[in-house]
């Protein structure tokens, strides 16, 4: 065995046996999930064995800095997008295999055939679907996909300017939604529905991630989608720090529509807020199957008098399940 | 998790490979291994040894030094566990890599798994073809004609 350090080259001494080759092909996948998929695609030219194994990785990750590496040294804009285009199109005549996971980054030019290569996409059974927008997009009018009834999961990490029936519209057949970072930025300019368009019929799962909890417009959207969902089951929030310390007091949930299949709620985070409590009242309030709902408070931050005033007020509301167990954990 | 109740230290486990070698390891240790954590959950008597029947001694004792290492809570930060892998999938020669590859992934170590592969696919990172084919013995079977047209079907992917 040589000694620690050994540079990798010196690895391949005294080896006659092509071993690499010869490995399952999920293993070969994952190695090759590991390169840029330009580094991945150059596997090719290897042997005969090596030409389609790039084109059936399950992941297909055409992020930001794919983009960048495709677009590197060339200045022109119309060089730049065709070039790019030219790549995506490739690679998606070139795919040989199902796709479950596919990041598309848009960029600052937004290439005409976005639409498509999506459409192309989705034709696969494909299980989650990251799209990221380059900053200067702002506007998601053309996002009105039909086809979404293969898309399992959606996570969205982008701003959402003016239309939000489109967007919600666009939610209509999703089963796992997250919704995290930038989508949150939506509220700073644009103003509620007071009802979202058509159900949540599919979804199940609900992910809020970075959400403000002392945000009334963000309160109110929680309760629109929770209102709107009639199978959810699953409810999971990880609330962002207050720190600009902004509070509106009179947030105040006035609602009765009964979450008939909520089971199971996770809030993390959390720093005492009213806004809070009266999402955790509402909630215990109206879910008749609950089994449980985890709490775990702000790190150190949070007094100890304020943590237990919290969860004495809690454990006082009204719950609607005979079974709803409250946990709270302290970090 | 890295955290697993205290109460569950004291507990031995014995894993046999595929040629017989035996090792007494901590049961936290073991259970690092998705696939040993349900057969221990399948089996009424954990005295006696558990099959690992892919694995040679050799290479299980490998995997048992990453397991062990992994399973510990002592005052390691991550920086230190991140340097201690990097040393430890640099000590080993690409047959030892393959082997291991293949354990971790029987074994169901997500960790390990991980670890091997990234270090696999460093080794072909930055590579030209005739050097990755020179580094894991591949033997190019095309012709040149053929490998022209290969590249031309992909090419964004050869540029630079």
């Amino acid at each position: 065995m040589s000694g620690v350090g050994a540079s990798i080259d010196k690895r391949s001494r005294g080896v006659k046996v092509d071993r690499i080759s010869n490995l399952p092909l999920d293993l070969i996948h994952k190695i090759l999930e590991c390169l840029p998929l330009r580094e991945a695609a150059k596997t090719r030219v290897l042997s005969q064995h090596w030409r389609y194994k790039w084109a059936s990785i399950p992941q297909l990750i055409l992020d930001k800095s794919f983009c960048k590496d495709i677009t590197k040294g060339k200045n022109e804009p119309a060089v730049i997008s065709s070039a790019y285009s030219n790549t995506v199109n490739n690679i998606l005549l070139s795919r040989a295999g199902p796709i479950s996971k596919f990041v598309l980054y848009v960029p600052s030019w937004f290439p005409g055939e976005t639409y498509m290569w999506i459409r192309h996409v989705f034709a696969n059974d494909i299980k989650e679907f990251i799209l990221e927008f380059a900053p200067s997009l702002r506007s998601l009018s053309w996002l009105r996909i039909e086809e979404t009834m293969a898309l399992d999961t959606l996570d969205l990490d982008i701003k959402l300017p003016f239309c939000w029936n489109e967007i919600l519209d666009f939610f209509a057949n999703i089963k796992n939604l997250t919704l995290k970072g930038c989508f949150w930025r939506t509220f700073d300019h644009f103003i509620l529905p007071e009802k979202i368009p058509k159900e949540l019929a599919q979804l199940r799962t609900l992910n809020l991630v970075e959400i403000s909890l002392y945000n009334q417009f963000q309160i109110s959207f929680v309760v629109l989608l929770l209102t709107s969902s009639p199978q959810l089951k699953l409810l999971s929030i990880e609330a962002k720090d207050n720190i600009d310390g902004i509070v509106h007091h009179s947030i105040q949930i006035d609602c009765s529509y009964i979450l008939q299949c909520l089971r199971k709620v996770q809030l993390f985070g959390l720093s005492g807020l009213s806004g809070e409590l009266q999402l955790l009242k509402y909630i215990l309030g109206h879910s008749p199957v609950l089994g449980n709902m985890t709490i775990e408070f702000i790190s150190a931050k949070m007094r100890l008098q304020t943590r237990y005033d919290f969860a004495v007020e809690a454990m006082q509301y009204r719950r609607a399940s005979p079974n709803a167990e409250i946990i709270i954990k302290t970090k | 998790m890295a955290s697993t109740s205290t109460s569950t230290l004291s507990r031995k486990l014995i894993l046999k490979s595929s040629d017989g070698e035996k090792f007494e390891v901590d049961e936290n240790v073991a259970m690092q291994s998705q696939t040993i954590k349900h057969m221990i959950e399948d089996l009424d008597d954990i005295n006696s040894p558990i099959p690992v029947s892919i694995v040679t001694g050799t290479i299980l004792s490998k995997v048992i030094e990453y397991c062990k290492k992994h399973a510990t809570e002592d005052s390691d930060s991550d920086e230190q566990l991140k340097q201690w892998d990097k040393e430890y999938a640099n000590n080993m020669d690409l047959n030892t890599l393959y082997y291991l590859l293949l354990a971790a992934n029987y074994m169901e170590i997500k960790g390990l798994l991980e670890l091997i592969t990234q270090c696999v696919a460093d080794m072909i990172k930055g590579k030209s073809p005739e050097e990755i084919r020179a580094h894991f013995n591949i033997k190019n079977d095309f012709t040149p004609q053929e490998e022209a047209n290969i590249r031309n079907e992909n090419p964004w992917a050869f540029e630079n």
